[in-house]
């Protein structure tokens, strides 16, 4: 089930992390398009701003400063909500002399006192070399040079302490500009005012801009709620004024109060305060988000329902080789019994024929040899099976009787000598467990036999095969060492699963039926020990230890 | 015996004057005054808009229809005004060029500037609005402004009609800002008449809108009684003679201008200007001008002023310009400067300073002073009543009712709508819009 669910959770993971990734990257790329678009949104409200300056330049372009003209420019003007006239030093001309005003002048020059009094300076103020500056030919032919004052005080600066002009001005000479914007905050909000510098006169005119105006012209060239835009999404669009008021907003969506804009861009000079703001709907920027979701979503659950289809093909196969197996032991379970009883009268007439053989007839004693040999190892593979049979009907037992460990296991080799021989396998034998102990000799020798043929199967390569026997107390101990390839570190644990042999090149081609070791540490497990498998420099070692206690005198007799 | 027409000399200045011009009238309140005394009298620049001898030569006329459509629209004032705008595209002609400009939090266009020659695609448009949302009232103005300067043309009507029941709450909102806005639309020769609709609107607002730019402005307080007023509208819209009507007066030395009733008028030195962006077939607008007179001996002839007025004449596209001067007799005998009081100048005189007091009882509630605002506005009916039987003038007579209809409604309760039609009276005075819908 783990092999299954790690490998979702995993692709899960992944797959969130590729989503978060994918997300960021397009949310990452809509912003940038979004920021584009706002600029360029942004270029046209400067368009606009651009426009009035230049006709601005054109109406302050005045040949003479006569007072009247002055206010006829005022009053017909567009984008002209009043005009001032500077002296070089920055000193008021006109608006002039306080009873000569008229009650728009007057409300200019109330707008605009901080402008003239604790303002700063926002031009340079030196003319390049140019004629005598006129005076402002008011119509009472009065000179507005010393009302001026009135107004102007504090207003004569050194050119020391006038400050660069903003970023927005321009500047074609490279030392002091010709035209440039001032802002400035009155009442509710920002007011700009446009000068130029009249070189013919020798004077500074500038005018208050219609803010109203301009803000209204710059809404007019923006795009109307119900026109499909192809300058921004589905979202809104804000204006926002220099006080964070929403002055103008386009598109279909309205976003949640206090929300962020996705975007956002500021204006350039002289709407610098100004910022332009764009609100994704759901639909689009995390819209396209979602999509990136969903595709991902979908890639993970495909990858999952392979991986679950497989679990359940993976899982279907290994229950049917179960069973297969399963039914594969009980028939050979079956024909084991069946073989069982020829089998144990084939070994019975061939020793019985040994027996009856003359001595020098040698080469029939031979082939009877090899008949009797093979005839026990049919014999114990059939134990074997029909052992394992018992083990699945959960009847392994042991029957002990006295007897002595190191002749069974004696035996047990003689009896594989010639196959061993045979396949170049040297037997070197330290055995010290003699003496007369209860034990299933039965067992005893299976375990041992299964051993040993794994050792013929498997570990021929070796060349050699080292039994060694020894007692510890009740407990009576084995080891049968070979020098073949040994077990791969990491599969020892499922050597003695049923049906479990280890698929590698060396082994591949000998047979089995892959219950040996299953069988034989049951047995051993049975017998009150155990059996495992030992690491060793280049081989298996085996050990497997029974319960034999010492035998007292009056058993040894019986 | 009208001294006054006697001592009123206008001219026609030009050779290639041709066409009927606008009827100038300069006349004083008090053609006689009283000798060795300071004092004030009114002149009045009284200017009448000639008819158009075809009818069907009419100036055509650029106007965008701007509809609040916000959710307090809905219902039957969003069907009435629909029902409005749709009727009163059915009056334009093939010249002319509508554009329909809806706006809640944001504007839609749903007629760009178009000839009116398919008036049932533009019909079609209004028939789909359906009110929901905020107010973008200046937005909605300026895109209203946008569509008109498609195709701007001194030789048009340039007109924005607004109708709006609510307050603006989306961008600029105060009154001095619209009225900066409207102050600046027209300089464009771009004019908004605002027509308010219920008790929910600002009034001081919308007036501002329309006064700054020239328009009209009216108070409707029923839904019922848009189409009326969209009609007035148009009937002024349709028939409008000439425009950017500039008044210009030179006060001789001595002479002192004081104020300008009503009306905006720039006043500097001996000079006044005061600017009518258009002047309607039959109808007379004026200039109420007061000015203090220095005293002067028994039988002397004084000069008050030259007045020169320049207009564009819709009907000959030509810029024509008239002048014309006032001069009164001073007298010892306080009959004769009785007797010789011009009648409808007065009329107008004292329309206006009721409307002016009427403002004051207004600010006077505003301040809460329920008790001193009901005062004036009774003393205010009371002057229109004598002044209305002296001066024989049912018009006076009136207004006389309005206020003290004005006096009996300043309760909370009634307040609200009361103020509104206040608003509307005193800007119909001062606008000279006989089309009071109270």
């Amino acid at each position: 089930m783990l092999i299954v669910l790690m490998p979702i959770g995993l692709l899960a993971l992944l797959g969130v992390r590729l989503a978060q990734d994918e997300q960021r990257r397009v949310d990452d790329q809509l912003r940038a398009l979004m920021r584009a678009r706002l600029h360029d949104v942004g270029r046209s409200c400067m368009a606009v701003v651009h426009s009035t300056e230049l006709e601005l330049l054109k109406r302050l372009a005045v040949p003479s400063l006569d007072a009247w003209d002055l206010r006829e420019l005022t009053r017909a003007q567009r984008r002209l909500r009043q005009v001032f006239v500077l002296d070089p030093q920055g000193l008021l001309l006109y608006p002039g002399a306080v009873g000569e005003q008229t009650i728009e002048e007057r409300a200019f020059i109330e707008r605009t006192r901080s402008v003239w009094e604790g303002g700063e300076a926002f031009f340079e103020p030196e003319f390049e070399a140019g004629p005598t500056p006129a005076p402002v030919a008011g119509q009472t032919g009065s000179s507005f040079e010393s009302v001026g004052r009135v107004w102007g005080r504090g207003l004569r600066r050194g050119a020391s302490s006038a400050k660069p002009l903003s970023a927005a001005t321009k500047t074609p000479h490279a030392t002091q500009a010709d035209y440039g914007w001032h802002t400035w905050f009155w009442g509710t909000g920002m007011h700009y005012l446009f000068w130029s510098r009249n070189h013919k006169l020798g004077r500074v005119i500038g005018a208050e801009v219609d803010r109203m105006d301009m803000l209204s012209e710059i809404i007019g060239v923006l795009p109307a709620s119900g026109e499909s835009t192809a300058r921004l999404p589905t979202g809104l669009t804000r204006l926002v004024n220099a006080r964070g008021k929403t002055a103008y907003q386009w598109g279909d969506y309205e976003p949640p109060e206090n929300s962020e804009p996705t975007v956002r861009a500021s204006l350039d000079a002289p709407l610098e305060m100004w910022s332009l703001q764009y609100f994704s709907a759901p639909g689009d920027l995390a819209g396209a988000g979602v999509r990136v979701r969903y595709t991902w979503a979908l890639a993970l659950g495909a990858v999952s329902l392979v991986l679950v289809l497989a679990a359940v093909y993976f899982y279907r196969e290994n229950s049917r080789e179960l069973r297969e197996a399963g039914e594969r032991v009980s028939f050979v379970n079956r024909v084991s019994h069946e073989l069982k009883t020829p089998l144990t009268n084939i070994r019975m007439y061939a020793e019985m024929l040994d027996g009856n053989l003359p001595e020098e007839d040698e080469t029939s004693r031979g082939y009877l040899d090899i008949v009797i040999q093979e005839s026990r190892r049919l014999s114990r593979l059939i134990t074997n099976v029909l052992a394992f049979a018992r083990k699945q009907k959960e009847e392994v037992a042991v029957r002990t009787r006295s007897g002595d460990v190191d002749d069974s296991v004696t035996s047990v080799i003689e009896t594989h000598r010639p196959s061993l021989t045979a396949r170049g396998i040297e037997v070197s034998l330290k055995l010290r467990a003699g003496g007369m102990v209860l034990v299933d000799i039965d067992a005893l020798e299976q375990i041992l036999g299964n051993l040993v043929s794994n050792v013929e199967k498997y570990a021929s390569a070796g060349g050699s095969l080292a039994i060694r026997t020894g007692r510890d107390g009740s407990m009576t101990w084995i080891e049968v060492t070979d020098r073949g390839p040994g077990i791969p570190a990491g599969r020892a644990a499922a050597l003695f699963e049923p049906f479990q042999r280890l698929e590698n090149s060396l082994t591949e081609g000998a047979s089995g039926t892959g219950i040996g070791l299953s069988i034989a540490r049951d047995l051993a497990r049975a017998h009150g020990g155990d059996l495992v498998h030992k690491d060793s420099d280049g081989g298996a070692t085996f050990r497997f230890t029974l319960h034999t206690p010492e035998v007292h005198d009056e058993d040894s007799s019986g | 015996m009208r001294v006054a027409s006697a001592l009123t000399v206008a001219v026609l200045i030009g050779s290639a004057v041709e066409g009927r011009q606008v009827k100038l009238d300069v006349a004083m309140a008090n053609p006689y005054l009283v000798a060795d005394k300071k004092q004030v009298t009114y002149m009045k620049i009284g200017l009448t808009g000639f008819e158009f001898e075809d009818v069907a030569k009419r100036t055509p006329v650029n106007i965008a229809i701007v509809l609040d459509r916000s959710s307090s629209m809905s219902g039957e004032k969003m069907e009435k005004a629909k029902q409005a705008a749709i009727m009163a595209v059915d009056r334009l002609g093939e010249d002319d060029i509508v554009s329909v400009i809806a706006y809640n939090h944001g504007v839609s266009v749903l007629v760009p500037a178009t000839k009116a020659t398919h008036r049932g695609n533009i019909q079609d448009g209004i028939r789909k609005l359906r009110a929901t949302g905020t107010t973008a009232l200046f937005a909605g103005v300026s895109k209203g402004a946008a569509e008109i300067r498609k195709f701007l043309d001194r030789n048009r009507v340039n007109r924005v009609i607004l109708l709006s029941d609510g307050l603006a709450n989306v961008g600029p909102q105060t009154p001095g800002e619209l009225g900066e806005l409207g102050s600046a639309l027209i300089k464009q020769g771009i004019s908004v008449s605002t027509i308010g609709l219920g008790d929910g609107y600002n009034e001081d607002l919308m007036a501002e809108l329309a006064l700054r730019s020239d328009g009209n402005h009216a108070f409707a307080q029923t839904p019922a009684q848009l189409a009326k007023i969209f009609n007035y509208e148009f009937g002024d819209v349709l028939s409008v003679v000439a425009q950017e009507v500039v008044v210009t007066i030179d006060c001789e030395p001595g002479i002192r201008p004081v104020r300008v009733l009503g009306r905006k008028a720039d006043i500097s030195g001996q000079r006044v200007v005061a600017t009518l962006n258009q002047l309607y077939s039959r109808q007379e607008k004026f200039v109420l001008l007061e000015v203090e007179t220095p005293p002067r001996p028994h039988n002397d002839v004084l000069d008050i002023g030259k007045v020169e007025i320049t207009y564009a004449n819709m009907e000959t596209k030509t810029t024509d310009e008239l002048t014309s001067a006032v001069a009164v007799r001073f007298t010892k005998s306080e009959e004769e400067v009785a007797l010789q009081v011009d009648r409808l100048v007065m009329v107008s005189c004292v329309g206006l300073i009721a409307a002016d007091r009427n403002k004051r009882a207004l600010a006077l509630r505003d301040q809460g002073d329920v008790e001193a605002a009901r005062r004036m506005l009774i003393s205010n009916g009371e002057y229109l009543s004598v002044n209305a039987s002296s001066l024989e003038s049912p018009d006076l007579d009136q207004q006389a009712g309005w206020n003290n209809d004005d006096a009996i409604n300043l309760d909370a309760g009634k307040w609200k709508i009361q103020r509104k039609k206040m608003r509307a009276y005193q800007y119909e005075m001062d606008n000279q819009l006989m089309n009071s819908s109270r």
